[in-house]
């Protein structure tokens, strides 16, 4: 069920997971958040995780980096980095990866940063703590750090506070915050998804440069395809819990398999268009976690959904591509859902999905 | 006399363990001696060391003619003024600060002499001069005075003789002068220091007298410190001063007393609270003395106001009045119970007195007899209710323990009596006691070191706008039995006639006598010859009365 | 700047009106002359009485009209004269009993605060760290029984615990002995008010640190690979601060109401027991005095607790 191991040698994936299952303890009874996934990044790669509110992409990215709340746990499978078991691994020895090995970077960047404390005086505490160093060399390198996510005047920036500070600015300070201690893995949860549109751009541009000259891997997290699109390597779908179809970038888009991915493509907003047109959504709500229905966990919103669908959960297919895996049984392009495509335009209800494919 | 000198920190004791109230300073013949735990005779008397003393309250000022001084007050003003007179262990009067005193032969004139070359902490001589200007001083405090006025004449009370010799000239004749000049009216103050009071009141807080000790320091509702009085005047006349020092520390919560005690942070205490008594008895390191002799608590009732203008009515209410269950719930087995102004152990007790209680049903007896008269007050008003008479019963407050009392009161009275309950503030409690504007009330009082002494609560002539005579009770029986046991010339007559006193006092039905009050000294097994005080000839002293303390004599060993 | 000068306006007309309230309300209820007097003040049928009575009506100002004598006091009392006490012979000025007093009460809340600030914030930091867990609850539960418990109770037992059974505390405050010793002295009745107001603080600082432990900023100080105790002290409980700093400021209020209890138990002549005492004696300008005192000390206190919030918080400061 796994991809082909198409890794070289000397190439070991730097994060993995193996079938990992994150639960939550909820007072309606277990949210199996994250339901068996693996994924591997190699360092230097990039991988998009992709999928709506719930989908299990934050979670997954929070439970490799072992920053689960405390009603969440991994139940099942393996978190390794560099080969090192870490999904059992207790907050207190995951401190010494965090910040230094593995960092992070959220959403908001006004609700991200600490609201009290100078900008300058946050990005030098983990240069302290990590690297040991005094509070002078520590805002030397701190300013290198503002300079190289370019954020003018730094040294003046650095005695600010937060709410001295723009969007896109905060978020800029946010990545030197990551960058301090130069880690090897990057996580960023919808970096983008709280700033102006006109930043958005300047942002994954940022983090995409930094990757490269750092050679860091980067796990990106978002729910808009389009966002991953230009920045990652390869792209996990997530829909339920579950990976549903994975692919490298460039597979994805040019061959989609999921009727899931297909329709969350159209959802993504264009820059082209007014940006008062009406997005195409997704019929439906995202499958309840607690009670997962029986069969595809897309089945229930899904245009082509068959008796099959209802009833039986699709295992992870094997496309044509190397790399590319899915879990549908109808993908697009199957007799079935042409079948199903042609009765659906016949009614007019794919009308807004004519120009995307 | 003396006693209306602090009355204005008197007030209605309503229970003996009410540590609140501030007997007024009365006294009987006290304990004779020593107590059985105080340190052997043989043991020579050591000099040195601090007594420190726990005292129930502390005072507004030292000042001898213008402060109100209780049992706390008296006892820090023993130490550092001296008493022209004072009470033998006997219940004598002999002169202490006075050379002498002899009456003319009608008992009209009193010629006293001072002793010569006593000189007051300040250096001021004691002479005559500065004993009239106290006098007068004192007849004009608006409190104090009041005392002293109506027994002297207008002009011409004190005669200067000599520089050590004056005359009293007192309205009337009575055997018992001089015992009016053992406390605080006897206490004499430095004429210079009470010019400087005059000028600045607050220097009534560092008094200047004669005494043993001289004041050093004060510190309000903290610490009071004397030290010794090295040129003191009695030390080749009545004895030595051993103690270095002496430190009152007003601890008015008594368990905080007694705990202080037991830590060794104070050396002796003294407290009415019966509820303690136990835990001195069972603590070897202390030494309890206990005096009932002195006040008496009872239920006072104002017979001048109905509906206890009728006899019947105040009768039933001691009839019907649990004094069994009192002494049972509030004296933790500890006192007695009294039928009468004077212990068993006195001359004067009247074996024959015994006061009424813990009978109902003769109480409703009276009541139903009453109240079928449908008795009206003055306005008109109907003064019983369903058969019941209608009463008020007050007490100052605010205070849990009164309340409890009065509930439990009221448990035996609601039989007979509709109880409204009133609670006053100290002072409103005190001045509607003096103006008769109440019913019933609880009270501590009697008990004077001289008995004749307590008729300034009894006689006719003490009832006016402000009352002494609290029930308002007028009796000329009464009064003639005062002046028989005054009466210079009748000394034999004085133990029947105060037994007819004491009959007399149980059928006005003014009293409901309730219990002795039970003052405890306790003090650590260090502190020795407290009540080996003697005066100039010899004669032992009183060792305490009421609660009030004397430390010339006192020694600590270590 | 003009918003000072508004706060503090707005703080002198409120203290004006505390002053007015409590002078009506003494005058209305009580009637001083029996502390002057004795038992003549109600002998009003009596000449010579009747003739004292107004003399000391005169010399206290008693005669004149409710607006007069409170027109008369407040220019007093502006000028820092606090007047005389009603007693029979007006000493010793109020200013004499306030300044000896005072201090001691003033250090007693001190030390009290001082107590429960910094008893709660560590207690508060532990239990929202463990927030749900068996500690946090028996926590809960301890919190909520020294709330409970009534001041004069907790003496009691602080007392028989630390001065009776261990000795290691001594049992009263001595005002007469060096300061070392003072202070040693004044630790129990400290604790005494402190306690129950540490508890108070530290539900609600616990509370606020659960919310704030719960932000984003709070995540990304633990991705950076800080310890425990450093995120909990140096990110979150600053921010943490705001309702915890207004309620120690009010509470100091009620420190002073606290300290009546204590300082009767330890023996303590501090302001409190001088307040209960002067009301029960009708001492107006005693009482009044000490009103002044406690309710400027509020104003004052809440003033800087306005500028407590712009150092702690620089979003505040503009």
């Amino acid at each position: 069920m796994s991809p082909p191991d198409v890794v070289r040698s000397e190439a070991e994936p730097l994060v993995e997971t193996v079938e990992i299952k994150t639960h939550f303890k909820t007072p309606r009874g277990i949210a199996r958040a994250v339901d068996g996934v693996s994924i591997q990044i190699r360092r230097g790669q990039s991988l998009g995780v992709v999928g709506e509110s719930g989908s299990g992409k934050t979670v997954l990215s929070r439970s490799i980096m072992g920053l689960l709340p405390r009603n969440g746990v991994i139940r099942d499978g393996s978190v390794r980095y560099q080969g090192q078991e870490i999904g059992n691994r207790s907050s207190k020895e995951m401190r010494a990866i965090w910040g230094r090995e593995m960092a992070m970077i959220f959403q908001d960047p006004m609700t991200s940063l600490n609201p009290v404390m100078k900008v300058g005086k946050q990005i030098t505490e983990s240069l302290r703590l990590h690297l040991g160093m005094s509070a002078s060399e520590a805002m030397t390198i701190a300013e290198r750090l503002f300079r190289d996510v370019r954020i003018p005047e730094p040294t003046r920036r650095l005695n600010q506070y937060p709410h001295e500070l723009s969007g896109g600015m905060r978020q800029r300070v946010m990545i030197a915050i990551a960058m301090a201690c130069g880690p090897n893995m990057l996580f960023a949860d919808e970096p983008t998804t709280a700033l102006d549109v006109t930043v958005q751009a300047q942002i994954l541009e940022l983090i995409s440069e930094q990757k490269r000259d750092r050679n860091m891997s980067l796990l990106l997290v978002t729910h808009n395809l389009g966002v991953v699109a230009g920045y990652t390597d390869e792209i996990a779908v997530m829909y339920g819990g579950k990976v549903v179809e994975k692919a490298p970038t460039k597979t994805l888009f040019a061959d989609t398999k999921m009727p899931y991915t297909e329709a969350l493509l159209r959802s993504i907003p264009r820059l082209d268009q007014p940006s008062h047109s009406r997005l195409a959504t997704i019929p439906g709500r995202p499958p309840d976690i607690v009670h997962p229905p029986k069969g595809c966990r897309f089945a229930p919103r899904c245009a082509y959904v068959r008796d099959l669908c209802l009833n039986e959960e699709p295992e992870l297919q094997q496309a044509a591509t190397p790399d590319h895996t899915y879990r549908c049984f109808y993908p697009v392009g199957s007799p079935e859902y042409l079948e199903r495509k042609v009765e659906l335009t016949r009614k007019g209800e794919l009308v807004s999905t004519g120009d995307l494919n | 006399m003396v006693s209306l000198l602090s009355f204005a920190a008197a007030c209605g004791g309503d229970s003996s363990s009410d540590e609140t109230s501030a007997p007024t300073e009365t006294g009987a013949p006290t304990d004779s001696g020593a107590p059985a735990t105080d340190a052997p005779a043989e043991e020579t008397p050591v000099a040195g060391g601090t007594l420190r003393v726990g005292l129930e309250a502390d005072v507004d000022g030292l000042d001898p003619t213008a402060s109100a001084l209780a049992v706390s007050g008296l006892t820090m003003a023993a130490a550092v003024f001296d008493p022209l007179f004072t009470f033998t262990a006997d219940g004598d009067v002999v002169p202490y600060l006075a050379e002498s005193i002899e009456p003319s032969a009608d008992f009209m004139v009193w010629t006293m002499t001072l002793r010569a070359g006593v000189v007051f902490h300040d250096g001021t001589p004691l002479t005559t001069d500065a004993v009239i200007k106290q006098f007068e001083i004192t007849r004009n405090d608006p409190l104090v005075g009041l005392a002293v006025k109506p027994y002297y004449p207008e002009t011409g009370a004190v005669v200067k003789i000599d520089d050590l010799t004056m005359e009293f000239h007192p309205k009337e004749a009575s055997q018992f002068f001089p015992s009016a000049l053992t406390a605080q009216l006897g206490y004499i103050a430095s004429p210079t220091w009470l010019d400087a009071v005059a000028a600045d009141a607050t220097l009534a807080q560092a008094p200047v007298g004669t005494g043993p000790f001289v004041f050093d320091s004060r510190t309000e509702d903290s610490m009071t410190k004397f030290v010794r009085n090295d040129a003191w005047w009695g030390t080749d006349i009545i004895g030595p001063v051993y103690l270095d020092a002496i430190e009152f520390y007003p601890v008015p919560d008594p368990s905080t007393r007694t705990e202080l005690l037991q830590n060794g942070d104070l050396d002796i205490i003294h407290t009415t609270d019966t509820d303690q008594f136990p835990t001195y008895r069972d603590d070897p390191t202390l030494a309890l003395d206990i005096d009932e002799d002195g006040e008496e608590y009872f239920l006072m009732i104002n017979t001048a106001k109905a509906p206890f203008d009728d006899i019947r009515v105040r009768q039933a209410l001691a009839l019907a009045t649990d004094r069994q269950g009192y002494y049972d719930l509030f004296n933790a087995g500890e006192g007695s119970l009294a039928d009468q102004m004077f212990v068993p152990e006195s001359p004067y007790y009247n074996p024959d007195v015994k006061q009424d209680g813990n009978d109902p049903a003769a109480a409703a007896v009276l009541v139903a007899e009453y109240c079928g008269e449908s008795p009206v007050d003055a306005d008109g008003k109907e003064l019983c209710t369903d058969g019941k008479v209608n009463m008020e019963y007050q007490w100052s407050g605010p205070s849990v323990l009164a309340t409890r009392i009065a509930d439990f009161y009221n448990e035996g009275w609601s039989e007979s009596f509709n109880v409204t309950f009133d609670e006053k503030s100290q002072a409103d409690h005190i001045q509607e006691a003096a103006l008769g504007i109440y019913n019933v009330v609880g009270w501590r009082q009697f008990g004077a070191e001289n008995p004749g002494d307590d008729r300034v609560w009894l006689e006719c002539r003490n009832i006016g706008g402000i009352s002494l005579n609290w029930p308002r009770y007028c009796d000329e029986e009464r009064d003639a039995l005062i002046m028989e046991i005054a009466n210079p010339a009748t000394p034999e007559a004085r133990p029947v006639a105060l037994q007819q006193l004491v009959q007399n006092l149980h059928d006005s039905y003014a009293y409901i006598f309730m219990t002795y009050s039970s003052w405890a000294i306790v003090q650590s097994e260090k502190v020795h010859g407290r009540c080996d005080r003697v005066g100039s000839d010899g004669v032992p002293l009183v060792c305490s009365t009421n609660g009030r303390l004397y430390f010339q004599s006192t020694w600590l060993s270590n | 700047m003009r918003y000072y000068v508004q706060r503090v306006a707005l703080a002198i007309l409120l203290l004006l009106a505390v002053s007015m309230l409590t002078f009506g309300a003494l005058n209305v209820l009580g009637d001083p002359l029996f502390n002057i007097l004795g038992p003549v003040a109600g002998d009003v049928n009596n000449p010579e009485s009747v003739e004292m009575i107004n003399t000391a009506k005169r010399e206290f100002n008693l005669d004149r009209s409710l607006p007069v004598r409170y027109g008369l006091w407040v220019s007093d009392f502006v000028q820092g004269d606090f007047g005389v006490t009603f007693s029979s012979t007006g000493q010793p000025p109020v200013s004499g009993v306030i300044s000896e007093r005072l201090p001691r009460t003033i250090s007693l809340v001190l030390m009290a605060q001082f107590f429960a600030i910094f008893v709660s914030i560590p207690w508060a930091l532990i239990t929202a760290s463990r927030a749900g867990k068996v500690s946090d609850r028996i926590s809960t539960i301890n919190a909520f029984f020294l709330v409970a418990m009534p001041n004069f109770a907790i003496a009691v037992i602080l007392k028989f615990v630390f001065s009776i059974k261990l000795d290691w505390m001594p049992l009263t405050y001595k005002a007469d002995d060096p300061l070392s010793s003072r202070i040693f002295q004044m630790v129990l009745p400290a604790l005494t008010i402190g306690l129950p107001v540490a508890a108070v603080y530290q539900r609600l600082l616990r509370t606020d640190l659960i919310t704030t432990l719960q932000q984003d900023f709070i995540l990304l100080a633990r991705t950076k690979g800080l310890s425990k105790w450093r995120i909990l002290f140096v990110h979150a409980l600053r921010p943490s601060l705001f309702s915890f700093i207004t309620v120690v400021g009010l509470n100091t209020g009620a420190l002073i109401g606290g300290s009546i209890v204590s300082e009767t138990v330890f023996r303590i002549p501090g302001i409190g027991s001088t307040l209960v005492e002067s009301v029960l004696r009708n001492d107006f300008p005693v009482v009044l005095a000490i009103v002044m005192i406690v309710a400027s000390s509020f104003v004052i206190i809440n003033l800087l607790v306005d500028f407590a919030y712009t150092l702690i918080d620089p979003r505040v400061r503009r």
